[in-house]
């Protein structure tokens, strides 16, 4: 009986016994504040303040009070799960002329932000997505987007990219961004997607 | 999916980025329990089920969760996160 009163006290000045979860909210990757709702079988909170964080003791008590966390607890907690946190993707569309497999020039000066991005993520994922405008054949089109997306590939690969990184695919008329009628020329539509994840 | 266990050791971090965006990271010494990944917008299909079992996360809900928030569920030992946007840590004792 003693011992285990002796362990029971242990367990509370150590807090390392029962398991229990810590939530904290961040602002998002573009600087707004999101919201969690915390619950459990006993109870529900609501975070939706930078840094505020709620501790749920175990599964049979309710989540705690909200409290806020400050910079200096959250980077000795977290600090190396955020060091490590990849980038979110980042998003690139080069636009093409009527027929053309060539990017208009100022699409091609999106290759060196799409290196950097490369870079900044030591990538290995990166996707090569070619569509056309709903003008024209199916068939047509999806040699087309294909050309389109293969033209942008070896780009990349001339600037270093390892192939075996890139994935592509060629939509055709079928995934347009802006959406039109049928045989509808559109230059938005006319495009190279490359996500560098 | 149906069941993929992601563990770092002691000096172990790690990063993640799921095919619907959704970022991850993971400190030492922690475990985690990605039980569902259902991610098909096109057909309406989407679901995920993540269980933080031990250690420190972070955590960018991506296009799921704009898409559909009740079809992503986070879950701990001792509770759940309904996600209403983004950004947040979860520490595991």
């Amino acid at each position: 009986m003693h011992r285990l009163l002796l362990i029971v006290i242990a367990c509370a000045l150590t807090a390392g016994c029962a398991p229990k979860s810590t939530f904290v909210l961040l602002p998002d990757p573009n600087g707004q504040v999101g919201k969690i709702i915390i619950t459990n079988s006993q109870g529900s909170q609501t975070l939706n303040q930078a840094r505020q964080s709620v501790v749920i003791k175990s599964k049979t008590e309710s989540p705690g009070k909200i409290k806020t966390m400050d910079e200096a607890d959250i980077h000795s907690l977290f600090g190396k799960a955020l060091d490590i946190q990849p980038l979110p993707p980042a998003k690139f569309l080069l636009y093409f002329k009527p027929e053309s497999v060539q990017p208009k020039p100022e699409s091609k000066a999106e290759i060196p932000k799409i290196m950097q991005a490369i870079k900044d993520r030591h990538s290995m994922d990166i996707s090569v997505n070619g569509h056309t405008d709903r003008k024209g054949e199916a068939d047509y089109n999806h040699e087309l987007s294909f050309q389109r997306a293969k033209q942008v590939q070896q780009m990349l690969e001339k600037e270093g990219v390892d192939p075996s990184l890139i994935t592509t695919t060629s939509h055709g008329k079928n995934n347009p961004l802006v959406p039109t009628a049928d045989n509808v020329p559109e230059p938005r539509n006319r495009r190279v997607e490359v996500i560098v994840r | 999916m149906a069941l993929d266990i992601l563990k770092t050791g002691v000096d172990g971090a790690m990063g993640i980025i799921l095919r619907d965006d959704t970022i991850i990271s993971m400190g030492p010494s922690s475990q985690m329990v990605l039980s569902e990944f259902v991610f098909q917008p096109e057909q309406k299909q989407m679901g995920m089920l993540t269980k933080f079992l031990k250690g420190t996360f972070t955590y960018i809900s991506g296009v799921m969760a704009k898409l559909d928030p009740t079809s992503v569920k986070v879950e701990t030992p001792e509770g759940m996160v309904a996600i209403r946007g983004t950004h947040f840590l979860i520490n595991v004792e």
